[in-house]
C-alpha cells in the first residue's frame, strides 16, 4: 500500500472508546486536515501518529512498513503542538536549534540551518531573544521554524493557530503555505475550523460520531481565495454541510458562523 | 516613562501617592529594578552598622569577660589570622563541608530524580527517606564514628547522610514538576539523550537544585561543627571545644565571626551568581 496509512481498529481510554474503525491511507505531500468537534479524538490521533501514544490496536505505516520504531517517534516528522512549547531557558536560535541537535550530533559535516529558518519566518533579528519576550504570534513562528528546520516529510500540527488573532492568524498561514510549497512534507492539521481548512488543505477528513470515525473523506475544490471570510469560502462551507447534512451534523455547524463573523475557533 | 506605564500596565492599578509605590512594586514584580540599587545596600550596612553598636553597649554595660567589646573580637581575629592558625582550621573545616557538600548533592539529587520518575522505586524508599528525615544528626554522627571509627571519611559520610534526605526530597518534588509537554518535543524531534537531560530537563530542575544546595551549605557547616567537636583533632569544631574548655569566649566569638563571613562570601560569591547565570532566562 502506497502512502501514509493510518489504520486504528481500536483506541480507549480506559473503558471509554474514542477511537474506532478508522482506515486511511494519505500520500505524501498531501495537504490533509482534519475537523471535528473539540473532544472527538483529533489531538489523540495526531499523537497517536507521532509515536507519543502507542497504547491502541492497528497500525501506522508508510508504504506498509511500520512509520516508527514501538515507543519512538517517526523519524523525519516536524510537529507544531497547540501551544508553541518552547524552552523558556534557550534562546529562539537554541530552541530552533534543539530539533537539529540529533543532526548535528551524528553528522559532523551538517551546519545548523536555524538561522536561515529564522530569517523565512520572519524573526532573524529575534535569534538571542528569550521565548517569554516574544508575542503570542512570533512564539508560534518560532515553533513554525522548529518543526521546519529539519526539512520533514511529515508534519503534524495541532490546531496551531488558535488564540491568535485574525490578521497574526492570516499571517501565519501564509507562512505556513511558503514553507510548505518549498519543503513539500505531507501535512496532518487538526483544527475544528471548517473555513481554515477550506483554506489550508487539499483534502478534509471529517471526525465524528461517538466511538469517532473518519465520516466524511472530502477533497477540497480550489476556490483560490486564501482568505477565510472571502465569499467563496463561505459559499464552499455552505454548499458542502447542505450536501452533508446528515453526517456532519454534530461537525462543523457552528465553524461555519465563526468563519463568518471573522472569529478564529474557540 | 517607561516605569510609569509598567507599573499601571503589569498591576492593573492606578497610580496613587508615592507612599504606596513600595507595595505596589513588591506585587508586580519589578522589585529586581531596585534591588541593586545603592538604598539595598544601605539598608543592608546601616542593619550592620546597628548591630555591631548594640553589640558595643552591651558589651561595655556588662563590662566583663562574659562578652567582649567587637574590638577586643576583631583584634583576636587578626591575631589567630596572623599566627596561621584560623586560616589552616578554617581551611581544614571548608574541606570538610566542601566534600560532604559534594557528596550529598550529587547522591541525593541522583536519588531524588529516580524517585520522582518511578512509582515503584518511590513507594520502595520513601518510608526509609521519611525515616532518615528524622534520625537525629547527632545520632548518625556518632554511629559512623563508632562504625568508621574517628575519621575524616566518618566525618564526610556522617554529614553527607544528614544532608541527603533533605536533597531528596526537594529533588523529587522537582521531577515530579518535570513538564511533559517538554519531554514530548524532545521525543518528537529525537533529541539525543544527553542533549535531552541538560536542556530539557535539567533546566526544569535548577531552581529545585539551587534552593537545596543553598540550605545544604548552611546545614552542612552547622553539622561538621558538631562532628569536629565530637570526633576530630583539627577543624574549626575541634578549637572551639578548646576555647569552651577554657571559658575562652573572645576566641570563640573570633573563630565564629570568620567562619560566618567565609560562608557568607560562598553565597554572595558564589551560590547567588550561580542562580543569576541559570536562571537568567526568568529576567
Amino acid at each position: 500500500m502506497k502512502g501514509l496509512n493510518i489504520h486504528v481498529i481500536e483506541k480507549r481510554f480506559d473503558s471509554v472508546v474514542v477511537l474506532a474503525d478508522i482506515d486511511v491511507t494519505i500520500s505524501g505531500g498531501e495537504f490533509v486536515a482534519i475537523v471535528g468537534p473539540s473532544g472527538v479524538g483529533k489531538t489523540t490521533l495526531l499523537s497517536m501518529v507521532a509515536g507519543l501514544d502507542a497504547d491502541y490496536t492497528g497500525a501506522i505505516r508508510y508504504d506498509g512498513v511500520p512509520l516508527a520504531e514501538p515507543g519512538q517517534s517517526p523519524p523525519g516528522l516536524g510537529m507544531v503542538f497547540q501551544e508553541p512549547r518552547l524552552m523558556p531557558w534557550l534562546t529562539v536560535r537554541d530552541n530552533v536549534r534543539l530539533a537539529e541537535a540529533e543532526r548535528l550530533a551524528r553528522d559532523r559535516s551538517y551546519v545548523s540551518r536555524a538561522d536561515s529558518l529564522l530569517d523565512e519566518v520572519g524573526l532573524r533579528t529575534s535569534g538571542d531573544a528569550w521565548p517569554s519576550h516574544l508575542s503570542g504570534g512570533m512564539q508560534r513562528r518560532t515553533a513554525l521554524a522548529r518543526a521546519f528546520v529539519v526539512e520533514p516529510w511529515l508534519l503534524l500540527m495541532d490546531e496551531p493557530f488558535v488564540s491568535l488573532d485574525l490578521p497574526a492568524a492570516n499571517q501565519l498561514r501564509e507562512l505556513l503555505r511558503r514553507l510548505c510549497a518549498r519543503v513539500r512534507p505531507l501535512v496532518l492539521f487538526v483544527t475544528h475550523n471548517l473555513s481554515e481548512a477550506l483554506v489550508l488543505a487539499d483534502r478534509i477528513l471529517f471526525l465524528g460520531d461517538t466511538p469517532a470515525r473518519v465520516v466524511l473523506d472530502y477533497r477540497v475544490e480550489q476556490t483560490g481565495s486564501h482568505d477565510l471570510n472571502s465569499p467563496e469560502v463561505a459559499a464552499l462551507s455552505r454548499r458542502l454541510l447542505a450536501r452533508h447534512q446528515g453526517l456532519l451534523s454534530d461537525v462543523a455547524g457552528v465553524d461555519v458562523d465563526e468563519g463568518r463573523r471573522g472569529k478564529e475557533g474557540l | 516613562m517607561r516605569f510609569i506605564r509598567r507599573r499601571v500596565g503589569a498591576g492593573g492599578l492606578p497610580r496613587t501617592s508615592g507612599r504606596s509605590e513600595p507595595r505596589v512594586a513588591a506585587r508586580t514584580g519589578w522589585r529586581r529594578f531596585r534591588l541593586p540599587s545603592r538604598r539595598g545596600w544601605l539598608w543592608r550596612s546601616a542593619s550592620l552598622t546597628g548591630l555591631v553598636a548594640v553589640w558595643e553597649i552591651a558589651a561595655r554595660l556588662a563590662g566583663s569577660n562574659m562578652l567582649p567589646t567587637p574590638v577586643a573580637v576583631l583584634a583576636a581575629v587578626y591575631r589567630y589570622t596572623r599566627s596561621g592558625q584560623l586560616p589552616l582550621e578554617l581551611g581544614i573545616t571548608l574541606a570538610r563541608v566542601g566534600a560532604a557538600f559534594v557528596v550529598a548533592m550529587t547522591v541525593g539529587t541522583v536519588i531524588g530524580f529516580m524517585m520522582g520518575r518511578s512509582r515503584k522505586l518511590n513507594l520502595l524508599l520513601d518510608g526509609p527517606l521519611v525515616l532518615a528525615l528524622n534520625i537525629p544528626a547527632l545520632v548518625i554522627i556518632i554511629l559512623c564514628y563508632l562504625w568508621l571509627g574517628l575519621t575524616d571519611v566518618a566525618v564526610i559520610v556522617a554529614v553527607a547522610l544528614n544532608k541527603i534526605p533533605v536533597v531528596v526530597v526537594t529533588t523529587r518534588e522537582g521531577t515530579r514538576a518535570i513538564d511533559s509537554r517538554l519531554l514530548a518535543v524532545a521525543q518528537v524531534y529525537h533529541v539525543p539523550r544527553t542533549v535531552t537531560l541538560y536542556r530539557v530537563i535539567l533546566p526544569q530542575l535548577y531552581p529545585y537544585l539551587i534552593a537545596s544546595a543553598r540550605n545544604g551549605l548552611a546545614l552542612i557547616w552547622k553539622i561538621v561543627l558538631i562532628a569536629e567537636l565530637l570526633g576530630r583533632s583539627n577543624g574549626v569544631g575541634f578549637e572551639l571545644s578548646v576555647f569552651f574548655q577554657f571559658f575562652d569566649i573572645t576566641s570563640i566569638l573570633a573563630y565564629t565571626l570568620a567562619f560566618a563571613v567565609v560562608v557568607m562570601a560562598i553565597e554572595a560569591g558564589v551560590m547567588r551568581p550561580l542562580e543569576k547565570r541559570l536562571l537568567r532566562w526568568r529576567g
